[in-house]
């Protein structure tokens, strides 16, 4: 019985997707809902309306990690960076590891793979040679990060399947809502503060000022106080605010130039909306299958199975399925966030973050024909990186089943 | 957008709400854990304490549940002796929900239900609060990347920083936490504790399910102790503290307290990975098919015959009665007579008897 949620849901998923033709994102929903509406959920609505505002934190708290990344993006920051780099360092080795911090850190300094997804997408539209390395650092620097204050955030209770989420939900809305209105003043058609004219050198340092206020007000202040001043979800309110205020006191040159580079980022947020929604879907499909006891009934069944066959079975299946479509591996990769305990938060988020990034690869390199795609990921190298954070993945979960 | 964010904010600084509990007729005196440790006062750690003190002076117990809030028999257990015990000799002390944060808070991606609902034979209710076995992360955040123990001898997980149970002895003015490990030593001076139980709860499949741990100088109430409770039909292992893992309650006031310090373990199969329904059911019963299947298996030692909530709470109250019994044959000075809410009266019909229904 505690199977028909999986067999249902992937049914529903085929049928919403292939023969109803609906998004993905959708399509997850829709297998989500249905999944447990017919497998026998238990306290039906009061699990979905928990369900619902522990995924929609998540959702909340990335789309505020992608403005800020946008940002940073539209302030230069990493372009300023590998260019000041290649001037100054000659060494190539020296070279390449300078710039793997740089695109480390983000990930590092935020732990939000919703960072390296934003990340990504600026090198993305790079030419180096490298940057698929670099791709490799950043998503490293997430998964192993020194200071990694958003992954706490995240992993800190706000993350889905139930609970205090319901109550989240207003506290993030509170949180993202007001990060919108400082840094928008599309919506409301006036700037706060009038912006200053200042080199374009500025915009370097006001990125850097951006990290340091984070390191300060999450790292710093936390060693010298154990407790914090505010809970912490209101720090993070206080510290967008304070990093929004400065890019709206330090605006380089015309304000209308920063306005139409905040125009951008509002456009660049809502490209990024289907990503967060597939966030979203698969969020809850991980839920709904923890909550009709589906993944209990999975553990059961492979704790049935030898380990080895595991292993094996996972390197066959990535290598044959990411030869045949790298996006048809994105299940296999989602799957070990089903066996892992929820105390090794590392491995959902890996899930769930990395899903939307591949999937954004994938439709980028499906899209263009006949000619270089514009991203530095070639399809070999996208199927090669699929592999190994797929064996990653699963060896982390591996690890943990035996 | 201004009324959001003052509902966010108000949201944020509202005390967490901890279930009601009705005082029976032997309870003396129902305070705070502040005030033992003014460092807790309007914080969520707060929590009520309740104590019960004979006419006739004799030995002092600290019982402590829900110092994991979702390890409900150790809850339950405490709440019952408050209701229904009687106390001729002695004191007890009882913190039904030691974690009142940790009562407010839930595990993320298990699938907990929200409550737990005992139901009397007049069909009438009364639910109780599943917490986590961490402190509220809107109380006590951010983790550290890597927690270590106040004695810097042992270190761990991020997250153990708000596990009540890997932060003994505590720290004054440390996390909040710390703090209300820190109330607890307190208690434990300040009134002159004899013998502390830490009442908690493990999957069946863990090593320590049915077990019953104690400081290396305990060890001689916990012999005798397993050996009566077998005697009863109730089934538990006894073990030492291991003293080079710090932060277990057990390890920490055995060490730096005059007291005897007790930590059981009864099984749940709730708080386990193989369990596949996730409804209350399990949590009372203790019936689950995928713990059905793992026994079939052998891949678990021993097969379980009751793990429902009545046999476990029912073993948690046989192991504070008995050992208080053992403690006043070894001390006699510290003897306590207390009536406790009978064990096998629970085990086969259920805790409803020695819960007030009248809220």
């Amino acid at each position: 019985m505690y199977y028909l949620f999986g067999i249902i849901a992937i049914a529903v998923y085929i049928v919403a997707k292939y023969l109803f033709k609906l998004s993905p994102q959708i399509s997850l929903l829709t297998a989500a809902l249905l999944g447990s509406l017919f497998a026998g959920l238990p306290e039906f609505w009061y699990r979905w309306f928990f369900a619902f505002g522990g995924v929609t934190d998540i959702l909340l708290t990335v789309s505020l990690g992608i403005l800020i990344v946008i940002l940073l993006n539209k302030l230069q920051f990493f372009s300023t960076s590998i260019n000041k780099i290649n001037e100054n360092v000659a060494n190539r080795y020296l070279n390449i590891l300078f710039k793997t911090i740089i695109f480390a850190i983000p990930g590092m300094i935020s732990g939000s793979f919703i960072v390296t997804g934003m990340v990504l997408r600026s090198s993305l539209e790079f030419t180096e040679e490298n940057s698929s390395f670099l791709w490799f650092a950043a998503f490293i620097g997430v998964i192993s990060p020194p200071v990694n204050i958003y992954y706490k955030l995240l992993d800190v209770g706000l993350i889905g399947g139930y609970g205090f989420g319901g109550l989240n939900i207003i506290n993030d809305l509170a949180i993202v809502a007001g990060a919108l209105l400082i840094i928008s003043p599309l919506i409301f058609k006036k700037t706060v503060i009038k912006p200053r004219k200042t080199g374009s050198s500025s915009m370097f340092f006001i990125s850097g000022l951006f990290i340091v206020i984070f390191l300060i007000g999450e790292v710093i202040l936390r060693r010298l106080r154990p407790e914090m001043l505010f809970p912490g979800v209101i720090n993070f309110f206080l510290l967008f605010i304070i990093m929004a205020v400065v890019f709206l006191y330090y605006a380089n040159n015309q304000s209308q130039a920063f306005l139409e580079s905040l125009k951008v980022v509002e456009k660049d947020f809502r490209a990024a909306l289907p990503y967060l929604f597939l966030i979203l879907g698969a969020g809850f499909i991980i839920a709904m299958s923890v909550h009709t006891g589906f993944r209990g009934s999975l553990i059961i069944f492979l704790e049935g199975v030898s380990n080895i066959y595991y292993l094996v079975f996972v390197i066959l299946a990535s290598l044959g399925v990411a030869i045949i479509s790298p996006f048809l591996s994105l299940p296999l990769i989602a799957l070990p966030a089903l066996f892992v305990s929820p105390a090794n938060n590392h491995v959902y988020l890996a899930f769930v973050i990395t899903l939307p990034l591949f999937y954004y690869i994938v439709k980028r390199n499906k899209s263009i024909e006949g000619e270089e795609a514009p991203i530095c990921l070639s399809r070999t190298t996208s199927r090669i990186l699929i592999i190994l954070i797929t064996v990653l993945v699963w060896g982390n979960a591996f690890i943990r089943i035996i | 957008m201004i009324l959001v964010i003052l509902w966010g904010t108000w949201v944020q600084y509202q005390p967490h709400t901890q279930d009601e509990i009705v005082a029976g007729e032997y309870v003396t005196e129902v305070t705070k854990l502040s005030d033992y440790y003014p460092g807790l006062l309007d914080t969520s750690g707060d929590t009520d304490v309740y104590v019960l003190e004979g006419e006739e002076e004799g030995g002092t117990i600290l019982v402590l549940g829900g110092t994991h809030a979702n390890e409900i028999s150790g809850i339950l257990a405490s709440i019952t002796m408050i209701e229904s015990g009687a106390i001729e000799k002695g004191k007890i002390i009882i913190i039904p929900q030691t974690n009142a944060s940790g009562i407010s808070n839930i595990t993320p991606m298990r699938g907990d239900p929200w409550r737990v609902v005992i139901e009397n034979e007049e069909n009438q209710k009364r639910s109780f609060r599943y917490g986590s076995r961490h402190t509220h992360p809107l109380d006590q955040w951010p983790d550290p990347v890597e927690y270590e123990h106040v004695s810097q001898e042992y270190s761990a997980s991020g997250t153990n920083a708000r596990n009540l149970n890997r932060v003994h002895p505590g720290k004054e003015g440390g996390t909040l936490t710390e703090r209300i490990s820190y109330g607890i030593i307190q208690i434990i001076e300040q009134e002159d504790v004899n013998l502390v139980f830490d009442l908690h709860e493990a999957g069946p499949e863990s090593n320590i399910a049915n077990f019953i741990i104690a400081h290396p100088d305990s060890l001689h109430i916990t012999s005798d102790v397993s050996l009566d409770l077998e005697m009863d039909g109730y089934s538990f292992n006894i073990d030492q503290s291991n003293l080079d893992f710090r932060g277990l309650s057990h390890r920490e006031f055995g060490e730096l307290t005059p007291a005897h310090a007790i930590l059981s373990e009864t099984a749940n199969p709730y708080q386990g990975s193989y369990f596949v329904d996730t409804s209350m059911s399990t949590i009372l019963s203790g019936e689950d098919e995928g713990y059905e299947e793992m026994m079939q298996r052998e891949k678990m030692n021993p097969n379980y015959e009751d793990l429902s909530l009545r046999r476990r709470v029912a073993s948690q109250l046989k192991i504070v009665s008995t050992s208080i019994s053992t403690l006043s044959i070894y001390n006699p000075e510290n003897e306590l007579i207390f009536e406790f809410p009978d064990p096998e009266i629970i085990n086969n019909e259920g805790l409803a008897e020695f819960l007030s229904f009248n809220n």
